[in-house]
């Protein structure tokens, strides 16, 4: 007995001292940790964490705050490991006591071009990474900050920047880039997460001749392309795939001259992690003129589908329909839309066609359609709890007008042939819904009041707690099976950014980032 | 419209308003600053009836055109006088000035930046406590980008002086714990309430203030003093153009 618990301490011990994260720590899934963007490779954004109940949630206070300097608009998914918060801006990362909110270290990269956002950071071994907004991968030491390498992975007079938060899969750390806006062109590579250097690249924009090529009109236009990769994605460690989604063609709203489907725009590509072939593809908005970028990521769930077991991955996109594909395949299975304002399409056919409706693309006059440019999903945190069985999602009830432009395409001058503009008649309305994903049925709403202009997601928990932010800058916690406030806390400030859940000396934490500041709330101890 | 914002976006930031600095207009400004600033602003600008020029944020945040005027015109309101110099002599003092404070990689600095990384590297011990790009100790402060982050003085006052300035997050303590434990290391952070001290090996130590039974906060630097005479004045020269050149992203 004696000896077994020596063992099991020496056992602790040695963990402690060479405690580094581990591709299998992040496999497994957020509980103590919260070890990569999406919580998981699964994009669930489930945590198994208990504490904090439908019943217990009421007791909920701050615990700390920390204002990111020269922050205005965070929109970072923080990393949490070991009791370490690191948490991104614009070139900055700064790792945090996550039980105090005191800083560590900070890193500041004063020679980055651009002031982009940023997503947030990956850690993988002893190394925590961001990218800068001139599409850096920068590779810190985890505990003291030390740069080990900066790696430029992209050229700014490419037209990319980069806000994503790399995405740690086996040995590699994966990036993608911004900038499909003005013509650059997709791609998503591949680097040693040892050393930085790049080991594949896969291009969303086919070159001439290539697979793909053939669905734009314009060899010069294709160039220029767009498919930007600019969220992480998840993986499934069995198929050994990473799905991705990729941003809209260019130019956005102007589609005469990119006549055809425009591969691999507003698409969910499925990729071999290892070579970085693609193995699938599903493109959910063909030859799209309203600047539907596909980015929300895929979440990848295991369900019974017409009475079997199934891989699933389901995808909301930001042309309104909620898409349910076999994730080994690739096959369509069901669309079903998840707004009510939804007009330049009639339906979904059994292929996964959209079926038109004339008349909804954008003209130099405008043109009224539906959802409105920002989509009814976006890059907004969706989440999924197989206990509820229910997929939260943030949802934008808005259309506008869109207008295209008669000029000529130029790159690279911020030309994405006009855009859609909100109807000041039709302000917009955020809703939280949960939509059972077999049926594709809305199970609750949580109806936002507010300018609908959040861009706040969901993380669910085991303990039954639905965290998301609201339309009017509040962290809100609700039944997630029935949808009921349970409790919430204000921070005066547009949320742009997902909550997070994760413990420290065995307690139950929740972090979300408003404009300027990161919020930390637990459960209140009378001892403090 | 969006194109004009971001047009002028791109010219308000001050780099933009200041010409790459040239080795000689430095030099030949050191020599003007000595006759016409020092009196007030001290023989490096480390300030006197003038202010420090060395680390107030006056001269990093000026454009080219407000340090020109203010050398030339004065500052109304203060001591500060007009100078009376030709203008290619002000552009000249205005170099110095602007060298003072302008990280160690932009500007020119003297020396043999291979020798200085064969001391570095070498006899100057220095990768025991620090790293470059993941090479050396973590104790001391991380040295990959120390040309963008610190100004040449700064540099060379780190070397030739550890103790004078000890570096945010990088206090040496001792911690007695009431458990009975003792944690050596820097303090990256204390207050009233908490500890984080960060030990040889660079692990992280969370300690509450009520855990403690004793601290000590170690004066100094564990920085070696004597590089004065350890290291010839070459040696120290190429030592600290090294180090100017350090630099995480290259030249890039």
């Amino acid at each position: 007995m004696k000896t077994t618990l020596l063992l099991v301490l020496a056992a602790v011990a040695a963990s402690a001292a060479f405690a580094q994260v581990e591709y299998e720590d992040i496999l497994a899934g957020p509980n103590a940790n919260w070890l990569t963007y999406a919580g998981s490779y699964s994009g669930q954004r489930h945590s198994a964490l208990t504490q904090i109940t439908p019943v217990t949630a009421k007791n909920l206070v701050p615990k700390w705050t920390y204002h990111v300097p020269d922050a205005k608009k965070l929109e970072a998914v923080p990393i949490v490991y070991d009791g370490i918060l690191y948490v991104t801006n614009s070139n900055q990362l700064h790792a945090l006591d996550a039980r105090t909110g005191r800083k560590i270290w900070v890193y500041r990269d004063e020679q980055a071009v651009g002031s982009r956002v940023n997503r947030g950071p990956a850690i993988l071994g002893d190394k925590v990474y961001f990218v800068t907004s001139d599409c850096h991968l920068v590779a810190l030491h985890r505990k003291t900050g030390a740069i080990l390498w900066h790696k430029k992975y992209a050229e700014t007079k490419d037209g990319y920047f980069a806000t994503m938060a790399p995405f740690a899969v086996k040995d590699k750390i994966i990036v993608g880039m911004g900038g499909g806006d003005s013509g650059a062109r997709g791609f998503l590579a591949a680097l040693s997460a040892e050393t930085g250097d790049e080991l594949w690249r896969f291009w969303t924009i086919p070159a001439k001749g290539e697979p793909g090529a053939e669905t734009w009109s314009k060899d010069e236009v294709r160039q220029w392309g767009g498919g930007g990769t600019w969220l992480s994605g998840t993986f499934d460690p069995k198929l050994n795939l990473l799905y991705w989604t990729t941003g809209n063609p260019w130019p956005d709203f102007n589609g005469g001259d990119r006549l055809g489907a425009n591969l691999y725009s507003d698409s969910l590509i499925a990729v071999n992690v290892d070579t970085g072939k693609l193995k699938w593809h599903f493109q959910f908005t063909p030859h799209d003129t309203h600047d539907w970028d596909a980015q929300s990521w895929p979440v990848l769930i295991d369900m019974p589908w017409q009475g079997k077991p199934r891989q699933i991955v389901v995808h909301p996109n930001r042309n309104g329909f909620f898409y349910v594909l076999d994730r080994v395949t690739g096959e369509f299975l069901r669309a079903t839309p998840f707004v009510d304002k939804l007009d330049w399409a009639k339906g979904i056919d059994p292929q996964g066609k959209p079926i038109l409706v004339p008349g909804k693309d954008p003209t130099p006059g405008g043109t009224r359609a539906c959802p409105s440019v920002r989509g009814a999903a976006n890059w907004m945190s969706p989440s999924y709890n197989a206990s509820t069985g229910l997929f939260y999602l943030p949802t934008l009830e808005q259309c506008d007008i869109y207008s295209s432009s008669v000029k000529e395409p130029k790159p690279m001058i911020g030309f994405a042939g006009t855009g859609g503009e909100q109807i000041p008649a039709e302000p917009g309305q955020l809703l939280l819904r949960a939509i059972d994903p077999q049926t594709g049925k809305r199970v609750w709403e949580y109806p936002m009041p507010g300018p609908a202009t959040a861009w706040a997601g969901t993380v669910s928990t085991a303990g039954g707690v639905l965290f998301f932010g609201d339309d009017t800058g509040h962290l809100v916690a609700a039944d997630a099976k029935s949808g009921k406030h349970l409790w919430h806390f204000g921070t005066s400030q547009n949320i742009t950014a997902s909550p997070i859940t994760y413990t420290v000396d065995g307690k139950q934490y929740v972090t979300i980032c408003s404009a300027t500041h990161v919020f930390t709330f637990g459960l209140f101890t009378p001892a403090e | 419209m969006r194109i004009l914002v971001l047009l002028l976006a791109s010219t308000l930031t001050a780099s933009a308003q200041r010409a790459p600095l040239k080795a000689e207009d430095v030099a030949a400004g050191r020599q003007l600053f000595m006759t016409s600033c020092s009196g007030c602003h001290g023989l490096t600008g480390e300030g006197g009836r003038g202010p420090n020029l060395m680390t107030g944020r006056a001269v990093s945040r000026s454009t080219d055109e407000v340090l020109f005027n203010a050398i030339k015109f004065g500052l109304a309101g203060t001591d500060m006088p007009p100078t009376n110099l030709p203008d290619d002599k002000l552009w000249q003092v205005m170099a110095y000035v602007r060298a003072l404070v302008a990280p160690a990689f932009e500007i020119p600095v003297e020396g043999d930046e291979q020798a200085g990384a064969a001391v570095y590297f070498g006899k100057g011990g220095c990768t025991q406590c620090h790293a470059i790009a993941g090479k050396g100790g973590l104790s001391g402060p991380d040295l990959t980008s120390v040309g963008h982050q610190r100004p040449l003085n700064l540099i060379r006052e780190a070397v030739l002086d550890p103790a004078r300035r000890i570096a945010p997050g990088y206090q040496r303590a001792t911690l007695h714990l009431k458990s009975g434990k003792t944690l050596n290391g820097v303090l990256r952070d204390y207050t009233t309430y908490d500890y984080t001290l960060q030990d040889s090996k660079g692990d992280l130590h969370f300690v509450k203030a009520a855990d403690v039974s004793d601290s000590r906060l170690l004066p100094g630097s564990p920085m070696p003093s004597n590089y004065k005479d350890s290291l010839t004045a070459t040696e120290r020269r190429d030592l600290i153009k090294f180090l100017s050149r350090q630099s995480a992203r290259g030249a890039n």
